[in-house]
């Protein structure tokens, strides 16, 4: 490192926020993609499975380590900002997805940028994930699928979102209206009755 | 590693240590520190080793898990300048609060080392981060112990029998990379022997050193450890 590096890491590091944020999490592998390309536009960014949940569980908490965490939370939400939404570009605003979300990540995204414009979440019967989660990931675990699906339906109740349960059929027209906005380009060749393939 | 909390230091040694570092991130800006390494796979001696030498040192931070810090910028492909100053982010962070060490109320103002960082199973990667942030260390101490001994105590302390040869067999593939002075944790080094080897004089520390015997086991690692102490004998420690 030189010394013009060196310096950097005394100097604080500016506080960029989107404009607006939008949410969106719940199980994996059953169409939170759907979700999230629908809250786009062209003035939007979309990120996805960030995997910031584990870069805030460093380091471990354990009594002999002293680290300040709250710091490195801080700078660890900023160069991902930063990171995403370049400065000077138009796209300001934020689609942030994340099926893994933990509370204390909703806690530290909220503390930074506010509480989000919506928040959308998936949710639906364990069969129903079951069956979606070993088409994606045939070789994991009885264990591991029931330790997502727990860990998402908790976060669905910890953090506070518009829920949208896949218990049945849903319909374009049904969907479009949950979250008032059209399905994306993408995703318009789907079967119309049943957007998520229940 | 038993540490003593911050709020145990009476005003006077709050100002010692303040000033200490103080001097360590001044060196830190305007040059490079003088830090020791210590790693090697888990249940080697690398804690025994970090506690000796926190008596000749200013700070030091152990275990800190430094892998999981490389989590999140690996998968979301950060580019290089943003993902190197995350880390020098995290490493000034673990240096502006390292701590003291346990020999604190022991010992004098002449400490020589400024940071001893102990990582069991360190990864290379890691190994290189630090020196990117640090510069080269002044010192590396690579630890291992007899295959039987290290398995039992593995076995013993964590509960893993997947881990026990990977821990092992990962570690001394990682020395042909990071290199270093051996030292091997048997029975037959002393305090004496471990004060000779770390600071080349008898400094008194005030310990006792408490070495678990366990019967010899003959396991599938003995050939690889007899490959490696061949290999590296002239790297091995000796009193």
């Amino acid at each position: 490192m030189n010394l013009k590096e060196k310096i950097s890491l005394l100097l604080p590091q500016p506080k960029l926020i989107p404009s607006c944020w939008c949410l969106t999490f719940g199980l994996p592998h059953i169409g939170l993609g759907i979700l999230s390309r629908a809250l786009r536009d062209e003035n939007s960014n979309l990120v996805f499975d960030t995997g910031l949940f584990n870069a805030m569980k460093f380091p471990p908490p354990l009594d002999y380590i002293r680290f300040n965490r709250k710091k490195h939370q801080t700078y660890l939400i900023r160069s991902f900002l930063s990171h995403n939404i370049k400065d000077g570009s138009t796209k300001k605003k934020l689609i942030f997805q994340e099926s893994l979300l933990d509370y204390d990540l909703y806690s530290m995204l909220v503390e930074e940028w506010g509480e989000p414009t919506a928040a959308f979440s998936l949710t639906t019967d364990y069969d129903f994930f079951k069956k979606k989660y070993f088409e994606k990931k045939p070789r994991n675990t009885q264990s591991e699928c029931k330790r997502v699906f727990d860990l998402c339906m908790q976060t669905s109740n910890q953090v506070p979102s518009n829920i949208l349960s896949i218990d049945r059929a849903i319909s374009l027209s049904e969907f479009e209206s949950f979250m008032s906005r059209k399905i994306s380009k993408r995703d318009r060749n789907r079967n119309p009755c049943n957007i998520f393939d229940f | 590693m038993n540490l003593r909390p911050f709020t145990d230091l009476n005003y006077s040694k709050r100002i010692l240590r303040s000033v200490l570092k103080a001097k360590v991130i001044t060196k830190f800006l305007i040059g490079n520190i003088n830090w020791v390494l210590v790693y090697g796979p888990p249940r080697t001696g690398t804690s025994l080793l970090a506690r000796l030498l926190s008596y000749q040192s200013k700070f030091l931070f152990v275990d800190v898990g430094l892998h999981f810090a490389r989590k999140y910028p690996e998968s979301s492909n950060w580019d290089k300048r943003l993902s190197l100053s995350y880390y020098e982010k995290i490493y000034f962070n673990l240096l502006v609060n390292a701590h003291e060490g346990s020999w604190f109320y022991q010992k004098s103002f002449s400490r020589p080392i400024d940071l001893v960082i102990k990582q069991a199973a360190l990864r290379p990667a890691d190994y290189h981060l630090l020196c990117h942030a640090f510069g080269l260390p002044t010192r590396k101490l690579f630890c291992i112990r007899e295959p039987s001994s290290y398995s039992l105590s593995h076995k013993k302390k964590f509960n893993q029998p997947d881990n026990i040869e990977d821990d092992y067999l990962f570690s001394l593939k990682t020395y042909e990379e990071i290199g270093g002075q051996i030292i091997e944790y048997s029975p037959n080094l002393d305090l004496p022997t471990y004060e000779n080897i770390l600071f080349g004089k008898k400094v008194n520390i005030p310990t006792s050193l408490n070495f678990n015997r366990h019967e010899k086991v003959e396991t599938e690692l003995e050939i690889q450890y007899d490959e490696f102490k061949r290999k590296n004998i002239a790297s091995f420690a000796t009193a």
